[in-house]
């Protein structure tokens, strides 16, 4: 059975998308962001997202309000593949000066994974696949996704892959941009 | 230096508790002493001639699903005396949408038990060379049931077989062919209720006793059909019959007290039957004392003593072992923050806090986590 089909006695809890992958992320952020505990994005490349449904900016916006403790994982700006990406140092400066936001790097990431865990934790959600956190693999580029609910065995796959995120993927990232600010 | 060895931590990667991806963490159970002797002293009793049956209720990062863990963790490895059976446990999360009723909980339990192990029960009954049917006879007083499951040890039928047994609904050539003259539950939960528990009783002739473990009963709320939950309220306070003591439970729903959970799982008629001291209340840990007796069992856990003590001499950190990696001020400024608001004085709060302080910790290099990385990090938690 394709894992977009329903399955007649378990609703699926997997969807393929195919198209604004990362956006219908952001999407569904929005929709329970109230709700949301930790935020946890990783994306080698970032953009501004100016012209999609979750800009930069609102996202900061989204983060701070709802105080969702939020975990980016980036290459870091000077790299080959972020140099020709006009919207990673902006979209690093915008999202740099939140508190409870964590910004590390790794110059050999390539995976693409976000998660979103509730304080209701059948709200999760997670998205892994092909897609950068940027405007052209939203709206150019072919990109494939899988969007993970808490459900089903959905639990174990996102239980898993935020539990590898925070506590074995950020090893591997040199902080830039602590969660807290620490006085010195 | 890995993370791991720059904080002593044995056997382990961090801080993170979980037994979701730490099999092993399913034996800790920290603070709560209370809760903890309640349910073992209930866990023991409840095995007297009888089965336990419990729901454990607590807010959101009380530690239920631990509880549940470190509950299979006991039954597995030091069991009750007088748990005479070997425990066959069941662990499931519940699931349950807006329109799902009782034999969508029947159907997640048989299959929490699985089509392969009942089939082995029943095949263990047929090699014995005894009459199956008449055998499947002396449990079951449904002629349905004991056809169906005579019928999951036949090639090409036994799929069809499984899921009459686990309620769902078939076609009347299917009903035909497995010689049932209904579906599963068309009557009521009842009867799904009296077939689980004489599976339960096949169970016990092979020397097992099922126990299911159910976690997120939170999801029973999302229920909104006035039949589905009178179906479900009858399913549980038949499960919950003293008489129906060949399958135990343990459910575990996220509310802040019994009138925030699913109605059909705290009525009076479920819980009466259940037992009210069989109902657990998990609170936030209560006091600064109780918070601080938390920290330190975690720790001591966590961390190598022997290792860790050796670092402190080497490194001359000048903190006592007890709170290592946290100074004295700094331990005592966490387990402060962690006491001030109570609804967030909760497990996953003061181990996520932990994680994240010692993780700070090592990005900036230290070896200790002091009072300024404290304060920059619990706030982002309890408040």
């Amino acid at each position: 059975m394709a894992i977009n089909e329903t399955h007649p006695q378990y609703p699926s809890f997997a969807t393929i998308l195919k198209e604004r992958v990362v956006e219908q992320f952001f999407i569904r952020l929005d929709v329970v962001c109230h709700n949301a505990e930790e935020l946890l994005i990783v994306s080698p490349v970032l953009g501004t997202l100016e012209g999609t449904r979750m800009t930069v900016e609102r996202l900061r916006h989204v983060v701070r309000s709802n105080k969702i403790r939020t975990y980016l994982l980036t290459r870091s700006p000077e790299n080959d593949l972020t140099r020709g990406a006009p919207g990673h140092r902006p979209a690093l400066e915008t999202l740099g000066g939140v508190d409870g936001l964590e910004i590390r790097y790794n110059d050999s990431l390539h995976a693409k994974i976000y998660i979103c865990l509730c304080n209701d934790r059948q709200s999760s959600f997670a998205v892994i696949g092909s897609a950068n956190m940027t405007r052209s693999s939203i709206e150019r580029n072919i990109e494939v996704g899988v969007m993970i609910r808490y459900a089903y065995q959905g639990q174990n796959l996102i239980d898993e892959l935020g539990y590898w995120v925070k506590n074995n993927l950020r090893f591997q990232a040199r902080v830039a941009k602590p969660i807290a600010r620490i006085r010195k | 230096m890995e993370f791991r060895e720059w904080f002593c931590l044995k056997n382990r990667e961090s801080f993170i508790i979980d037994p979701k991806i730490n099999e092993t963490d399913a034996r800790f159970y920290f603070g709560q002493d209370n809760v903890k002797q309640k349910i073992t002293r209930q866990l023991r009793h409840s095995y007297v001639g009888n089965v336990p049956k419990m729901l454990l209720i607590g807010q959101y990062g009380s530690g239920k699903t631990q509880m549940l863990f470190y509950i299979r963790h006991l039954l597995l490895n030091t069991p009750p005396p007088t748990l005479k059976l070997k425990p066959r446990i069941v662990m499931l999360a519940i699931e349950m949408k807006s329109k799902s009723n009782h034999q969508d909980l029947h159907l997640q339990l048989m299959e929490g038990i699985s089509k392969g192990v009942v089939s082995d029960w029943v095949g263990s009954i047929a090699k014995k060379g005894l009459n199956l049917e008449e055998e499947l006879r002396k449990i079951f007083s449904d002629e349905n049931v004991v056809q169906a499951l005579v019928k999951l040890i036949v090639g090409g039928i036994d799929y069809v077989a499984w899921r009459w047994l686990t309620g769902q609904d078939l076609s009347i050539k299917e009903l035909e062919q497995l010689r049932v003259t209904r579906n599963l539950g068309q009557i009521g939960a009842g009867a799904m209720v009296d077939e689980l528990v004489g599976i339960g009783r096949l169970a016990e002739l092979l020397g097992e006793k099922i126990v299911f473990l159910m976690d997120e009963a939170e999801r029973f709320l999302n229920v909104n059909n006035a039949d589905a939950e009178n179906a479900l309220e009858d399913y549980f306070r038949d499960l919950s019959e003293k008489r129906n003591a060949s399958v135990g439970f343990f459910i575990a729903a996220t509310a802040q007290g019994l009138e925030d959970a699913a109605r059909f799982l705290v009525s009076d008629a479920v819980i009466t039957r259940m037992g009210r001291q069989n109902v657990v209340v998990i609170p936030p840990i209560p006091t600064l004392d109780d918070v601080k007796s938390f920290v330190t069992q975690m720790l001591s856990e966590l961390v190598d003593q022997e290792v860790a003590d050796r670092t402190i001499k080497e490194n001359s950190l000048g903190i006592p072992l007890a709170s290592y990696p946290f100074e004295v001020d700094s331990f005592d400024l966490l387990c402060e923050y962690a006491s001030q608001e109570p609804t967030k004085a909760i497990p996953r709060n003061i181990i996520n806090a932990i994680n994240e302080c010692a993780i700070t910790a090592w990005d900036e290099k230290k070896r200790v986590i002091n009072s300024e990385i404290v304060t920059g990090i619990a706030p982002l938690v309890f408040e």
